[in-house]
């Protein structure tokens, strides 16, 4: 058995049940890792071009990679591939707790499924073994409702479950995929893609523990992180108020986003701060598998309105933004209750929120007709309304029906005026995270297969302060001057893209950027003796950065096989606007021709066709994998 | 009796209201709310900063009555509301 994987890859056919393993060699781990890589492998070669995303030609993947579920902090990810029903282009959603390490402890590095099922199934994977099961009973459920029965049903309070909820079985575009309940798959819609193959869940159970080649190394780095965690500011910084911590910060530097984006600062920030959840509804700390920085909470509400179920976790800083300050609510029970409300009906706060955000500034803004509004009260603010929205998109009545169509769709309904105010990237809701405000974060947001992400490159803030420690933990990389959070020049697109190329190494290793660095403790060093010490290849940061690199070369060839063209690589009208309100940033705004002018320097370094914005043939055989060549050419 | 009358003609410090945001709360044993804190005549952001041990390479920003500040030497006084933020990335 091989040091780190286990050397299998599943694949499920639902269509005809048919069920094989792969078993790929060495190379291959070494080559594609897991991960993003393992999805656009699989996405490029296993499905034609232009499948409808709903259909049973997508392919749908879990990945987990050479090293995920190995004994260290930080190596509990997973990744979810297919083809996007929001963004009709490369999908993927990483999601952190223990289904990535249990599906290797049960035998498998990744699953590839295909088809669809013609009955609700759900999928148990125990020890090498597969059964496809029926899931008819589960069908219609919320997230934790159906995992209370799936454990009932195997007997096993230990199974680790994905699953969906009613929003995915109703194929709104933007549904998650819950893991544990309480780590979400989110973005991009994979759960969509679980509910049109009739797929409820996957659950895994096993008892292979993972080989490590030098379990010294491995102990000796996760031993170091766990003696230093409290002395670092970053990673103890996660623990104490984990990415909540966020919300008072953006908001004293006037890039909080609040009301669509309108906004860099909101009056009731304190209410819906990290520091007032932790004071008032804090249950207790958690955190991933094996890892001991615990940068996670679950958080209880009873008031008289409702109740907040702690099992869906507590809200990151996302969702408190995503469904406050921007929807214009400081109602901190109503955040909690609207976290607790799309991990149980399934859908992702940041486009749920947006798209909710993005309706009440056109009701504001008069853009709204009759037949929409309906009489209901949908000014920035209505905290009540937000709740109501939330379940009826899941259930596609009244405006819900509209909101689950997502903000594109809307805007494009709606009209010109409304398209300015629609504050997504190739169809995908942006996050939390004001593009004014971060110069790389507004940049990856633009040029990111997925559509707007900020788990990229790494935020503008780790690399402004020479004294900064996210600063000095990218030096081995060559960057080597610190640079202004807003400065888009010549000099941030480099960092741009060395920081995506080991971001993209990290989303191909099960790694958490919540654990390394820059935005943590662990040092590039430690990365690849970490690497070294589980799989025993003698490797180094050079190669590891080449998978990540390899990996962001592979979505893109997927998206120009789809059709996507410079022209997808564009950031939201609102960007270009000044920045309204009071605070810090008032007025700023991004220029269009230093955005430009980014594009066409960020295509150059990447080695890129400037005018398809595609790899070149060169650049594929740089990075081994000329075979996509065939699929772009 | 000469020593308690001294005492009494000493007046008080004043206090001014510190607040340290995200990881600077450990040099204050955790507190994540405002706390008071006495100030003499002359004290500075710098002096406070110094007082609580807080590594400058941990600072971010630093708001002296909702003002945003660069200078170390902006002086404090007695009922000001100083804040200063430590080091976060978001996510």
């Amino acid at each position: 058995m091989p040091f780190g994987y286990a050397g299998k890859i599943l694949h499920i056919n639902l269509t005809t049940s048919d069920i094989t393993i792969e078993e790929p060699d060495e190379m291959f781990y070494r080559r594609y890792f897991g991960g993003r890589a393992f999805l656009a492998y699989y996405l490029l070669r296993e499905m034609k071009p232009h499948e409808d995303p709903l259909g049973p030609g997508n392919v749908l993947v879990f990945a987990s990679s050479a090293i995920g579920g190995a004994p260290s902090h930080g190596l509990c990810r997973f990744s979810v591939g297919a083809k996007s029903p929001l963004t009709g282009g490369f999908g993927e959603s990483e999601a952190g707790g223990f289904w990535g390490p249990e599906l290797k402890f049960a035998g498998f590095d990744a699953m590839v499924i295909k088809g669809k099922s013609e009955n609700p199934v759900y999928l148990w994977i125990h020890d090498g073994d597969v059964e496809i099961r029926d899931a008819s009973s589960i069908w219609g459920m919320p997230t934790g409702e159906a995992q209370d029965v799936l454990m009932r049903e195997i007997g096993d309070r230990k199974i680790r479950t994905v699953l969906i909820g009613p929003a995915a079985e109703n194929l709104v575009p933007y549904s998650i995929i819950a893991n544990d309940l309480s780590h979400m798959s989110g973005r991009n819609g994979m759960g969509t893609v679980m509910g049109s193959k009739n797929l409820k869940a996957i659950v895994c159970r096993g008892t292979h523990k993972i080989k490590t080649k030098d379990q010294k190394l491995v102990g000796s780095v996760a031993k170091r992180v766990a003696r230093d965690r409290k002395d670092n500011p970053l990673s103890y910084g996660l623990h104490l108020l984990g990415t909540p911590a966020a919300v008072l910060h953006f908001n004293h530097a006037g890039a909080l986003p609040s009301k669509n984006f309108r906004e860099g600062t909101f009056e009731g920030a304190e209410n819906i701060s990290g520091e007032r959840m932790m004071e008032t509804l804090l249950e207790r700390r958690e955190g991933c598998y094996a890892c001991s920085i615990q940068c996670r909470a679950r958080v209880g509400v009873e008031d008289n309105r409702f109740t907040v179920e702690p099992r869906y976790g507590r809200p990151e800083y996302e969702t408190l933004v995503g469904l406050g300050s921007n929807c214009g609510i400081d109602d901190l029970n109503a955040v909690v209750k609207g976290n607790e409300l799309c991990n149980k009906l399934g859908l992702d706060t940041i486009s749920m929120g947006g798209s909710i955000a993005f309706l009440m500034d056109c009701h504001e803004q008069g853009l709204l007709p009759e037949d929409w509004v309906n009489g209901l009260d949908l000014r920035f603010g209505n905290a009540e309304l937000m709740l109501q929205l939330i379940e009826d998109t899941a259930y596609g009545r009244g405006l819900g029906k509209k909101l689950a169509k997502g903000v594109r769709d809307m805007a494009r309904e709606l009209g010109p005026e409304a398209e300015k105010l629609a504050v997504q990237v190739k169809g995908q809701e942006v996050p939390l995270h004001d593009a004014r405000g971060k110069a790389a974060v507004g940049f990856g947001y633009a040029v990111v297969e997925k559509g707007a992400d900020h788990l990229v490159s790494g935020f503008d803030i780790l690399y402004e302060k020479s004294d900064h420690p996210g600063f000095v933990s990218v030096a081995p990389l060559g960057l080597l001057e610190p640079l202004d959070v807003l400065d888009m020049g010549p000099k941030k697109i480099r960092l741009f893209v060395y920081m995506s190329c080991l971001w993209g190494f990290y989303n191909c290793a099960s790694i958490c950027n919540f654990a390394f660095v820059p935005r943590s403790i662990t040092t590039t060093a430690e990365l690849v003796d970490l690497v070294k010490g589980i799989t025993g290849w003698e490797t180094s940061l050079w190669e590891l950065m080449k998978v990540g690199e390899r990996s962001i070369n592979m979505a893109r060839a997927f998206n120009v096989r789809e059709g996507f063209t410079r022209k997808d690589d564009t950031l939201p009208d609102r960007f270009f606007q000044p920045l309204e309100g009071e605070g810090a940033m008032k007025g700023y705004h991004i220029d269009r021709k230093t955005f430009e002018e980014a594009l066409g320097l960020y295509y150059g370094i990447m080695n890129w066709d400037p005018e398809k914005a595609c790899p070149t043939y060169a650049k594929l055989v740089e990075l081994d994998i000329d075979w996509i060549w065939d699929h772009i050419k | 009796m000469q020593a308690l009358v001294g005492k009494g003609n000493k007046k008080p410090p004043g206090k001014l209201s510190l607040r340290l945001y995200s990881n600077l709360a450990r040099y204050a044993g955790e507190k994540i709310r405002p706390f008071p804190v006495p100030v003499g005549p002359s004290e500075t952001v710098h002096g406070l900063i110094q007082r609580f041990r807080i590594p400058m390479s941990e600072i971010s920003m630093i708001f002296v009555n909702n003002s945003l500040t660069c200078k170390l030497d902006t002086p404090v006084r007695p009922g000001d509301e100083v804040e200063i933020f430590g080091l976060v990335g978001g996510g």
